[in-house]
């Protein structure tokens, strides 16, 4: 079972570097060919949980967003051009030891709670989404910028809904291209600092997305991305740096509350926890193993994560900003056609088009995510009705 | 808190992690026959076998193992087997209508 689990912190810490390539992609590839082996599903728990610390790497440091990180593209990239992007992964880091610690905590409470109010939660979805979009767009500093909010959040709706399952290509256009373009015509890299403190009071902020990642893991259609988002959007004055706590924190408590939700409820909420559903043997004892499992890889994957991106900062100076812009654009052009094909090329030509367009306007990049509050709002209400 | 703190913190969850993996660690399924199994209800064992009749197979799988003697297996999900096929059955031992029976947490055609 350790030999599993070693391996599943190389292969997360793989999948996490490269943007596109998700811990899904290699999980759907054994559930394609029907793979089994009793210890392999400590393999991909692993290798998520490993995965949900090292991909702010990319996203931080490169600006490249991953389906499960975007939002925090903008803020952890913004510290990034400032000399902070260590800082920036650290509280990402800070965020998902946080959520590991609470999180195992809360589990017995988290799990008589899915058993109670199982029915009830899933009327609250709607609502909720709703309401954020309003203040989503009315949030915006006049009419002018909120007419102009209205306008990109309509169009990313229809993108989302027009390019289902584009999720990647879409992403990437929004947050990840069109923040590389005008990055590219800034051409000034500051030196990195290879240092960061974190304060304490930053715990509360890892709680926060600790209930973020509860909710994510109950409800289908409602990514970590939106749940940040919508956090944010109820804690208007949250900085970037209690933001990017939240996110790391949301990000590995999401997966981690998926294992009792597939316990108890036997509802599978991601790719990985679809395959465990088919696969894994459900007992007390690997319950518990893989509360264990999540434990030593979280622990790995931030270990690794800090060495990485230390030896980031030493040698991003030494690159060529320019050439890595547009290698990135050129990296994650190919990888759309790769797992897209064209229809996702042409979804990331749209989106690309309205990233640039809300960054030249100046209004909040967070309108974009029309695109999956729209499409998850219709899936419960048809749902419901 | 700054990051070798942080480094350290790391290390500790991950010694933490190690140590309840010593505590709660068992081979939870070690090989059996159906004999041991039926001696002792509600143990685990792996069954290594053959499918000798399905009784039925919809969204349940319900069917007659054969190892060293015969037993009535259920699987609380779809598979498909026929007649002869050789299994691998993550198995526990239950008893149903005072006869003892199989619960399969995984049946693995081979």
């Amino acid at each position: 079972m350790i030999f599993y689990i070693f391996l599943g912190v190389i292969a997360g810490t793989i999948t996490g570097l490269i943007p596109g390539l998700h811990s899904n992609n290699i999980v759907y590839f054994f559930t394609s060919i029907s793979f089994f082996e009793k210890n392999f599903s400590y393999f991909v728990i692993s290798m998520v949980i490993t995965q949900s610390f090292v991909d702010f790497i990319p996203s931080v440091f490169f600006g490249a967003p991953d389906t499960d990180t975007f939002e925090g593209v903008l803020p952890g990239h913004k510290l990034f051009l400032e000399g902070n992007g260590f800082e920036a992964i650290i509280l990402t880091i800070f965020g998902g030891i946080c959520a590991i610690i609470f999180s195992i905590l809360l589990i017995p409470i988290f799990q008589q709670f899915l058993i109670i109010n199982n029915e009830k939660i899933i009327f609250l979805i709607p609502p909720v989404l709703i309401i954020s979009s309003l203040i989503l767009v009315l949030s915006e500093k006049n009419n002018k910028l909120r007419k102009i909010a209205i306008f990109v959040f309509i169009i990313s709706a229809s993108q989302g809904i027009l390019f289902k399952d584009q999720l990647f290509p879409l992403i990437s256009g929004y947050f990840g291209i069109s923040t590389i373009i005008f990055a590219n015509k800034k051409n000034n890299l500051i030196k990195q600092k290879n240092t960061a403190t974190i304060k304490t009071e930053h715990v509360f902020d890892g709680v926060i997305g600790l209930i973020g990642g509860a909710i994510v893991s109950i409800f289908p259609g409602i990514g970590n991305n939106l749940a940040a988002a919508i956090i944010k959007l109820f804690r208007q004055n949250m900085k970037t740096k209690k933001y990017l706590v939240v996110l790391g924190s949301i990000n590995t408590s999401n997966f981690l509350f998926s294992i009792p939700v597939l316990f108890v409820l036997n509802r599978a909420r991601n790719g990985a926890a679809i395959y465990l559903k088919e696969n894994f043997i459900f007992t007390e004892q690997t319950y518990i193993l893989s509360i264990i499992t999540i434990i030593i890889s979280a622990g790995a994957g931030a270990i690794i994560t800090i060495g990485i991106s230390k030896l980031l900062c030493n040698k991003i100076q030494k690159i060529d900003f320019t050439i890595l812009n547009y290698g990135l654009i050129l990296i994650l052009i190919s990888l759309v056609i790769i797992f897209n094909g064209p229809i996702g090329f042409i979804a990331l030509m749209f989106s690309t088009a309205l990233g640039t367009f809300t960054i030249s306007k100046k209004v909040k990049r967070s309108n974009c995510l029309g695109a999956l509050i729209v499409p998850a709002l219709f899936f419960y209400l048809f749902v419901l009705i | 808190m700054d990051e070798k703190k942080l480094t350290s913190l790391c290390f500790v969850i991950i010694i933490f992690g190690f140590l309840l993996f010593i505590i709660f660690y068992a081979e939870e399924f070690p090989k059996t026959t159906i004999s041991e199994l039926i001696k002792n209800p509600e143990t685990k064992g792996k069954l290594f076998g053959r499918v000798d009749y399905i009784i039925s197979n919809e969204n349940n799988t319900i069917f007659i193992f054969v190892q060293d003697q015969s037993i009535k297996v259920f699987y609380p999900k779809k598979i498909d087997l026929k007649k002869n096929d050789f299994v691998q059955i993550y198995a526990e031992s239950t008893i149903y209508k005072n006869t003892p029976e199989i619960f399969a947490h995984k049946v693995i055609k081979e």
